[in-house]
């Protein structure tokens, strides 16, 4: 498979795909970024399959989360009674098999943060515990720690609000990875085309926060809006047509990795330590012009 | 809940005759009738018996002309089972609390509840004589404000909202960030969306680096040397101050701490009182871990306000005062004092300046445990 245009040039990917990558630039601040059209080997996500027995979605979705994780999202079918949900959640260490090792003490920040609809949860770590050297961190150690493995559970007994109960009880399994000190960086974001979808593509250089990139990321193609959805790690554009020419990715600065790390500025920056970091406060655009590199929905990373 | 501008309150109440105005006075063009909550959330007073509500549901807040403008009459007894009163004073099987604030021109007590099944917002008013009542929302004169859409996505976590320079001061959390605003609504208070907003940042002492997402947990209105401050407390417990009083709407303010009481605590209330010529800043919190210095996971600190005049760079953010875990009280404790009769307080919400409400657990041990209300004078 080929990357399309100009000064384009080949080499083949882990899984057999190529795709190009954005300039990158020491200071982001108002900067346009025009895709260059080199050709890296796209990195991969570990994407966990839906549990189509579990009542509740849970967000992200993926098998390995930083150490400094910070939150997960839960779905519910229906609005869901509130005032004492922390009772209902578990979070323990498991073994390969599954098999529970201990439960994690204390895992959850304790406020409750619901959408509108009371549908959707945000269940946060607690920050306190989550970031590397401080106070709750030292004293009684992260909630998660690098290569251990680990299950969310959430208990059947929590009620809907019209107090009914969902059948069975929901889980996500994870792995704790490495601590992400990274800041989500759109200049190494790698953006390609999905054949015969009418799908651009967008890999970012990390694991984003789902809701947050729903909220802080937008496209246009053509100059008209276009909608964004978030499928598998990658940020899908819906170009809706075969004769597109350009688009457009508006990034709001505030967008976070899952471990609080904004494009702004990381979650645990010391100013007297990073006294030269740069803060970034203005949207970032990045902009693709027709031909972009093409992948196949069979390839894709 | 508190309100740190109670003393406010009650001497404009005494200056103007013991007449006072009805709390739509602070209205323009209120809505006399139709009142219906999509959801219950935190609630405080303001003045003239003008009681504020969250309505997280509908990303607003509700002020509401109560018509409750006294004569104070403090709670004669203690209220046990506060939980199965309210289920039945609001025709439930069962409740769930979201918050407790006393109306101190009256003393009487009102609570923000979810009834269920359904989640189903009440009002509901503990009377002195310890009965309870639902609260009719849908005669009362009010305005509701919504919390303004300009970011994409509204705020509508409100974890704490209080009057304070004739008005409304809201902190609301982000869902999906690590994120919180303080907005201020200003009277006279009018529909629609007309909130002026402010990113928070702090210095979290316990944790020695810039938080620039620390989300208030509870704050009060603050004024010092004619500035306007909210005072704030954060999920670690560094008690900060923000300066809101000259500031364009949408400017991002960055706090000072100027206390740490402990890390793993979270703030719930906060409110001010003088006593023997010392003021003092008080805050409950519910601590993290198993609390080795006391019954309860629920504690409360006093704190000298004269802490908040910290501004020198010595007495601030890192170098912030601590609490001395070792001198709980006296004058060991400089100013940073742990308060006995707060133990065990889920909510505390006061009535003036000598006494609060608490609603507090009778159980420690026992998370199922009914709750008891009573008045409790402040040491």
């Amino acid at each position: 498979m080929r990357a399309e245009g100009a000064g384009s040039r080949d080499r083949p990917g882990r899984a057999g795909v190529v795709f190009g990558y954005l300039t990158e630039s020491a200071n982001l601040r108002g900067r346009r970024f025009l895709p260059l059209l080199a050709v890296a080997v796209i990195g991969s996500t570990s994407i966990l399959s839906a549990d189509p027995d579990s009542p509740v979605r849970i967000e992200p979705a993926v098998e390995v989360v930083p150490a400094n994780h910070l939150k997960f999202y839960l779905h519910f079918p229906e609005s869901m009674e509130r005032g004492h949900v922390f009772r209902y959640l578990r979070l323990v260490e498991i073994d390969e098999a599954g098999k529970e090792l201990a439960e994690v003490p204390e895992p959850f920040r304790e406020v409750e943060l619901w959408d509108e609809t009371f549908t959707r949860m945000t269940l946060w770590f607690h920050p306190g515990r989550q970031k590397p050297g401080v106070n709750l961190n030292v004293e009684i150690g992260p909630i998660l720690e690098e290569g251990r493995r680990y299950r969310l559970e959430i208990s059947d007994e929590w009620k809907t609000e019209s107090g009914d109960h969902f059948e069975g009880s929901s889980t996500h399994e994870f792995v704790a990875g490495p601590l992400d000190d990274k800041q989500p960086d759109p200049a190494n974001w790698n953006i390609f085309e999905i054949t015969r979808m009418h799908i651009v593509a967008v890999k970012p250089n990390e694991v984003l926060d789902p809701e947050s990139a729903k909220k802080r990321i937008h496209a246009f193609v053509d100059g008209e809006p276009r909608k964004v959805s978030f499928v598998n790690g990658l940020i899908h554009i819906d170009v809706n047509r075969t004769g597109w020419k350009s688009g457009r990715l508006i990034i709001d600065p505030r967008l976070e990795d899952l471990a609080g790390n904004s494009v702004v500025r990381p979650f645990n920056l010391d100013l007297e330590a990073d006294s030269k970091s740069i803060e970034i406060t203005d949207p970032i655009e990045i902009e693709f012009t027709r031909p972009i590199p093409l992948v196949s929905p069979f390839a894709l990373p | 809940m508190k309100n740190a501008y109670l003393s406010a309150i009650l001497i404009a109440f005494i200056a103007t005759g013991l007449a006072a105005k009805d709390a739509a006075s602070w209205f323009e063009n209120a809505e006399k009738s139709g009142l219906e909550l999509k959801s219950a959330g935190k609630i405080a007073f303001g003045p003239d018996g003008m009681l504020l509500i969250s309505d997280p549901r509908s990303a607003s807040v509700v002020a509401v002309d109560t018509g409750d403008t006294g004569p104070v009459q403090k709670l004669s007894k203690r209220v046990d089972d506060i939980e199965s009163a309210l289920a039945e004073a609001t025709g439930s099987k069962g409740i769930t609390i979201v918050d407790m604030a006393v109306n101190p021109l009256s003393g009487k007590v009102y609570f923000s509840v979810n009834a269920n099944p359904g989640n189903v917002p009440h009002i509901a008013v503990l009377a002195a004589d310890g009965r309870l009542s639902s609260f009719t929302l849908g005669d009362k004169s009010h305005v509701r404000v919504s919390l303004p859409t300009s970011e994409n996505a509204q705020l509508r976590n409100v974890t704490d909202l209080a009057w304070g320079k004739d008005s409304i001061v809201v902190a609301g959390q982000s869902s999906e960030e690590f994120a919180n605003k303080i907005y201020q609504i200003p009277a006279p208070l009018t529909h629609g969306e007309n909130a002026d907003f402010f990113s928070a940042e702090t210095y979290h002492v316990a944790h020695r680096k810039w938080e620039t997402k620390a989300p208030i947990q509870s704050f009060i209105p603050w004024e010092e040397d004619g500035e306007f401050y909210i005072v704030g407390a954060f999920a670690c417990t560094p008690i900060a101050k923000f300066p809101i009083g000259d500031l364009e709407s949408g400017t991002k303010i960055k706090g000072t701490s100027v206390v740490e009481l402990g890390s793993g605590n979270r703030p719930r209330d906060m409110f001010t009182y003088e006593k023997d010529g010392e003021e003092w800043l008080v805050t409950n919190t519910q601590r993290f871990q198993k609390n080795l210095f006391g019954p309860s996971k629920y504690w409360a600190a006093r704190v000298n306000l004269k802490y908040l005049d910290a501004d020198a760079p010595d007495e601030i953010n890192e170098n912030a005062a601590r609490r001395d875990i070792n001198a709980p009280d006296g004058p060991g404790a400089k100013g940073i004092e742990v308060v006995e009769s707060l133990f065990g307080a889920v909510f505390v919400s006061q009535l003036d300046n000598a006494e609060v409400v608490v609603m507090r657990e009778t159980d420690p041990e026992n998370e199922d445990a009914p709750h008891a209300v009573e008045l409790v004078t402040l040491p």
